[in-house]
């Protein structure tokens, strides 16, 4: 999914995310057959999910609370382990690397949390809050530390003299800019940003996305963005990935993708948007549903309950992901036909 | 305060004018809402939009009269079906609630309660407000849940909360505040808790039902672009007080308060991808301590000394209405 040559600065490969599912014993067990057996449910986080980010690229992925956008965030960076697949980071697979083994690429890839009240410790000062990366690494001491910290703090727009508050004192926006300037700390090459603006007010988003996208300019940032919000993706990614149940079901460069969305839930999630454009809210896709559980996933395509085009074949059928035309990649039976004789499959 | 609407003395559902909810904390009085007015006919859909702490809640609460200590309505008239519900007795109020005035909450699963069932729940509903046979009530309930698009509704009425989905939920809450068929429902963020897609299902529901049943509706949201898609008119607060009001079309095609263009502006997917955007420059201010004159000066490209005193809502058209010094120079 390549269009360049170039190596990707991170290839996610078949990443596969499993959780099971905690429950008492007489939950776990059903009479089934004449006897009781063990049942063991999992939730289907992430399945199967092929991405490549590459340099200076902000890659979006987006869709609805539960679609594994966060658990494939999360996993990248390494806060779960994956339960298959690769996370290959500059040729390495980082997916398993665990402890000291692991350390020299965490320094490389972070993460901005959605909320800015509950990722910063109330009880540091910001400048511990923010010299955490550079004291984990070795990366500074003393005076040098402190240096670090002022530069990063007027890096992310906030004043140098803040670094011996505590995070109380300030709002939410500037408690992202702590968290933001954290995430900066130990000179990242990927920062993956989930849902940075969510839990903002709305004035207050605009700032924070002119300043990410102001950082990237400047520090030749890659961006994983993760976010419901369809609106700021559009505006600030050059590429999209739409989940739906841990699935990616479209793939494509952010502008053609918004202008003519080709899978029926990009289309549907699309057309759901509150806009500007249109002041009188039509549902021209046949709006109905809600995601299901991942636990059971529904079998073909996992789309097809919500689906106002499902045919036969989607009951029975998963579609692959794969090049309907160039540069825009879809899992959908729709555009079977349409299939690139050397449409490069995504999905083994 | 001018309010143009006013000089007619038609049958309007609603007619909020002059009200102050002030809250007396121990750091002093913050002046969640104050000076607001505005008025809704029957079938009117209007967004009340701002950012958090812009008052448009307390806004809510203060028409049903549910403003705990330390807060007070300090002043004003709500004037609903012509009569002033400041001056009704608590008992008057707790008929009106829910019955002739009910409220969609923003998270339906804490409004609901976990250990009883949708179906005790909605029935209660009904039977508070009307006397009526357990039978009839439980079939009355079908209805409801029939109405707002919930499948096998007979058989769910014995399920509880939890086994309801986000949506479904809602539409739960949405049964129960139509089951008295009220004139008027305010509706907290009633979506912002659910996705996209559940969203738009939710408040087409919400539209239809308000429009086939002739009531009104106040929409509580900080999603100016879902108050394009489902309202009649709009109106923004900023720091307590309403700074600009009218009809949706002509307030989001121009308009004209500096921080309703901010808002509008700053709202991603309508500038040049990839660039800066427009952005509203510091933050709303603490209630405590609001700056002198008019509160959004010191965010403002146009202020000037002539900021210093605070500015009225000021009609500068039909139906709309401004509180800058700026437009009305103009």
């Amino acid at each position: 999914m390549n269009p360049s040559n170039a190596t990707p600065l991170l290839n996610v490969s078949d990443l596969t995310k499993h959780f099971p599912l905690q429950r008492g014993v007489f939950e776990k067990m059903a009479f089934r057959k004449g006897r009781f057996r063990w049942i063991s449910q999992t939730v289907h986080a992430v399945n199967g999910v092929n991405l490549d980010i590459h340099r200076g690229d902000t890659l979006a992925l987006v869709g609805e609370s539960g679609c594994g956008k966060s658990t494939l965030a999360k996993t990248i960076i390494g806060l779960y382990a994956p339960t298959s697949g690769q996370v290959i980071y500059n040729g390495q697979d980082i997916g398993r690397l665990a402890g000291a083994a692991r350390k020299p690429y965490q320094k490389k890839i972070q993460i901005i949390f959605q909320d800015p009240f509950s990722s910063i410790n109330p009880r540091k000062k910001v400048l511990d809050i923010i010299a955490q990366p550079i004291d984990v690494h070795g990366l500074a001491k003393g005076a040098a530390r402190s240096e670090r910290v002022a530069t990063l703090l007027e890096k992310v727009g906030l004043s140098a003299d803040y670094a011996q508050r505590y995070p109380h004192q300030f709002s939410g926006g500037q408690r992202q800019r702590i968290g933001i300037a954290r995430a900066l700390a130990s000179e990242p090459d990927l920062i993956i940003a989930d849902e940075p603006i969510s839990a903002l007010d709305v004035s207050i988003q605009a700032q924070i996305l002119n300043l990410m996208m102001d950082l990237q300019e400047a520090l030749g940032l890659t961006y994983l963005f993760v976010s419901h919000d369809l609106s700021v993706v559009r505006h600030i990614s050059n590429r999209v990935a739409v989940m739906y149940l841990g699935f990616i079901v479209e793939y494509g460069d952010t502008e053609a993708l918004f202008e003519d969305p080709k899978h029926p839930y990009t289309q549907m999630l699309f057309s759901a948007i509150p806009s500007l454009d249109t002041l009188e809210f039509q549902d021209q896709f046949g709006l109905k549903g809600e995601v299901p559980t991942p636990i059971q996933l529904p079998c073909g395509c996992v789309f097809h309950p919500r689906c106002p085009k499902v045919m036969d074949r989607c009951r029975v059928d998963h579609p692959m992901l794969r090049e309907i035309e160039t540069g825009r990649w879809a899992a959908c039976h729709l555009y079977d036909h349409q299939q690139r004789s050397n449409g490069r499959p995504m999905y083994r | 305060m001018s309010r143009p609407a006013d000089t007619h003395t038609d049958a309007k559902l609603l007619r909020v004018e002059h009200l102050k909810t002030h809250f007396f904390t121990r750091k002093g009085v913050v002046k969640a809402v104050d000076d607001v007015g505005f008025t809704l006919d029957r079938g009117q859909i209007m967004g009340l939009v701002g950012e958090s702490g812009a008052g448009k809640s307390i806004t809510g609460f203060s028409i049903l009269r549910l403003i705990d200590e330390p807060g007070r309505i300090v002043s004003g008239r709500i004037l609903f079906e012509g009569e002033n519900l400041l001056e009704k007795s608590e008992k008057e109020m707790y008929r009106i609630r829910g019955n002739r005035i009910a409220m969609v909450f923003q998270d339906p699963q804490t409004s609901l309660d976990p250990v009883f069932t949708i179906g005790y729940q909605i029935v209660e509903g009904i039977a508070a407000h009307r006397p009526m046979a357990r039978g009839e009530a439980r079939r009355r309930a079908v209805g409801l849940l029939q109405q707002v698009g919930i499948p096998s509704p007979d058989e769910r009425l014995s399920d509880y909360p939890h086994q309801f989905s986000g949506g479904m939920r809602q539409r739960v809450g949405i049964s129960i505040a139509m089951s008295a068929a009220p004139a008027l429902i305010i509706a907290d963020e009633p979506s912002t808790a659910l996705d996209v897609t559940v969203q738009a299902q939710v408040l087409t529901l919400m539209r239809k039902l308000v429009r086939e049943q002739d009531a009104a509706m106040i929409l509580i949201t900080h999603d100016i672009a879902l108050v394009g898609q489902f309202c009649d008119a709009i109106a923004v607060m900023y720091a307590g007080r309403m700074v600009e009001k009218g009809p949706k079309e002509a307030l989001i095609r121009t308009p004209l308060h500096p921080y309703t263009i901010g808002l509008i502006d700053s709202i991603p997917g309508r500038q040049a991808p990839r660039k800066r955007l427009r952005q509203i420059r510091g933050m709303m201010p603490n209630l405590l301590n609001l700056p002198p004159g008019c509160p959004f000066k010191p965010r403002c490209d146009r202020a000037d000394d002539g900021c210093h005193r605070q500015p009225d809502l000021v009609e500068v058209a039909p139906g709309r209405a401004v509180a800058c010094w700026k437009v009305e120079a103009s």
